[in-house]
């Protein structure tokens, strides 16, 4: 337990630092590109695309970082009136469900990248294989999975009862 | 009809939304039978989320985080007070206008209710004003935030709708200043009851640095208001630039942010904007789905079946807004409804835009309303005033806003007029 635990929190501090990258990466890139393009009329031409494809790894991989801290928004108004069994029942209810769409996700996407026809597609101004930006999907929805895997064995076992007094 | 059950009950049992919107859809495709789509659906949701203008998103995040780091709202409450703090009541007309200006900065009103009850109920207090009036008004001044521009609910509601930001930006300046008009007709009133203490002996502010030293914070968001509405700039180059502006402001002039303030900015930014793109995402997706099987032309007819009138639509769209934004965030709200209801409501010949304004006001007053209301509670942990008490307090501006939120509704010019005469749409 201590063990899943422990990479529970590795994983998490990987995200965290994955995130800051892409988020300080694409703030350098488009300022860089409003000064190149309104003070030295030379546009880079890769800037949008390079910054929409971190904007898509930054937008996946924080959602895993969300789920992590517990962070997304959801009515927990009804949730948290409920008596402290119930609630954890639910909890696990909620937890189980949400893994099942997170591996129908993973399948699925897993699915679409090893199309060959997905394979092949290349970006037109980068000249850089698609598939390395889809593969945001399917990384950070195992990551996901993993963290909500944790998060159930913790709420059917009461584990976050404890935490939360501590 | 199973899916909405399945929407239903994830959403009360307590799922992120975000997921239930997943599962929505997943349910739906199977339930319609169209399960050949599944196999399509990371495409959608990957290209839902692959949209240069997203990047907007994270650029107005961070010019948020890095303003809301201190340093501008002293200035500010100088630049209100040399306008309209010399006469009686005039710290509580301060503290509105500070609000006004402090809107065109910080974008959310959560944000930006913390900031002011934290920098001008104390003040207020000392100078003898009622605790938990003065923290009426900070909470009410903080609703002006999404709708004065530059907003982040309208920079959103532009993207998920299709809409151009800078028409979006001019169409919620005269709704702003009704709303804001309103609260200066409460605040004048209320005067009659709580007999608020004379300011008008107060040392004069000396002129010249004040307005400077005011200004200079403003230039901002006037940056990217001239950027948007001019077309010089697109959305996102001049959130770029206006966060760069508010870096070297930050930085190097106030001294407000070291090196150390760069990674939790950062880490905010990023975990802000993925909670955002990835329920637009899903939402997107959810919605492209629907579209198979013409949900919202359903939707539409069934409404209409009710009443033809338009008027009755936004006062239900109000309503269950309203209802939703009780228990969940406004944005999420949102980004939800707003990809099913538009197609609606341009079949009922409601102009986007104006439908837009209408969204982005009656989302704002969920803060306001228990149970659990985040405007109050912000309130209550930075001034120590008790929920029962500041909700009383905070009731004759909630009317207010009511009645602005109507007024707003009923005349689509108030939104429209201003754009359209500057030719942004």
């Amino acid at each position: 337990m201590s063990l899943l635990h422990a990479l529970d929190k590795v994983i998490a501090r990987g995200e965290r630092w994955f995130v800051i990258i892409c988020a300080s990466a694409i703030s350098m890139i488009l300022v860089a590109q409003v000064f190149m393009r309104y003070g030295l009329s030379k546009p880079l031409f890769w800037a949008e695309e390079i910054a929409t494809q971190l904007l898509v790894f930054m937008t996946f991989v924080g959602l895993s970082l969300l789920v992590h801290n517990r962070r997304l928004i959801q009515l927990d108004f009804i949730i948290s009136h409920l008596p402290p069994k119930v609630r954890r029942l639910v909890t696990v209810v909620n937890d189980l469900a949400v893994i099942g769409v997170l591996i129908f996700l993973v399948v699925y996407s897993i699915k679409w990248i090893l199309l060959q026809e997905t394979q092949l597609e290349m970006s037109p101004t980068t000249r850089l294989p698609l598939w390395y930006g889809y593969a945001a999907l399917p990384v950070a929805f195992i990551l996901m999975t993993y963290h909500y895997v944790v998060a159930a064995l913790d709420a059917a076992l009461g584990l976050d009862d404890k935490e939360e007094q501590s | 009809m199973i899916t909405l059950v399945v929407f239903i009950a994830a959403l009360f049992l307590g799922m992120p939304i975000v997921f239930i919107l997943a599962l929505g859809t997943v349910t739906f495709l199977v339930e319609a039978d169209i399960t050949i789509l599944l196999d399509t659906l990371p495409l959608q949701l990957f290209k839902s989320v692959e949209k240069n203008g997203l990047l907007a998103i994270p650029m107005y995040m961070l010019v948020g985080e890095l303003m809301n780091r201190g340093g501008i709202t002293d200035r500010l409450i100088n630049l209100a007070d040399l306008a309209v703090g010399r006469f009686k009541g005039g710290l509580a007309y301060v503290n509105l206008l500070t609000n006004t200006l402090a809107s065109a900065i910080l974008g959310s009103a959560t944000a930006q209710i913390a900031v002011m009850t934290r920098t001008m109920v104390p003040p207020m207090v000392e100078r003898g004003y009622d605790r938990a009036f003065s923290t009426a008004v900070s909470v009410a001044g903080g609703m002006l935030g999404p709708v004065i521009p530059p907003s982040m609910m309208m920079i959103i509601y532009g993207i998920v709708s299709y809409q151009s930001v800078a028409a979006l930006f001019v169409a919620g300046i005269l709704p702003g200043l009704v709303i804001c008009g309103g609260f200066a007709v409460v605040i004048t009133i209320l005067g009659f009851f709580y007999s608020y203490p004379d300011d008008s002996d107060r040392p004069p502010l000396p002129f010249w640095t004040t307005l400077i030293e005011g200004l200079l914070p403003l230039s901002i968001p006037g940056a990217i208001i001239f950027g948007v509405v001019s077309g010089v700039m697109t959305p996102t180059e001049s959130g770029a630039l206006a966060a760069f502006m508010a870096l070297v402001l930050g930085g190097v002039l106030y001294r407000k942010i070291g090196i150390a303030h760069i990674g939790p900015i950062l880490t905010q930014v990023a975990l802000n904007s993925a909670m955002v793109i990835s329920l637009i995402g899903m939402a997107t997706v959810f919605s492209w789905a629907l579209t198979f099987e013409s949900v919202p032309d359903i939707l539409a007819e069934a409404i209409k079946s009710i009443s033809q009138s338009g008027i009755v639509f936004l006062l239900l769209v109000n309503l269950t807004i309203i209802f939703l934004g009780m228990f969940l965030d406004g944005l999420g709200v949102m980004i939800v409804i707003v990809p099913i209801l538009l197609p609606v409501a341009e079949s009922f010949g409601i102009d986007p835009i104006h439908f837009g304004v209408v969204i982005a006001v009656s989302t704002l007053v969920g803060l306001l309303t228990p149970p659990v209301g985040p405007g109050l509670y912000v309130a209550m942990e930075a001034t120590g005033v008790k929920m029962g008490r500041l909700f009383r307090a905070v009731l004759p501006f909630l009317v207010s806003m009511l009645i602005s939120l109507a007024i707003i509704s009923l005349l689509p010019a108030l939104s429209t007029w201003l754009p359209a005469a500057l030719g942004l749409y």
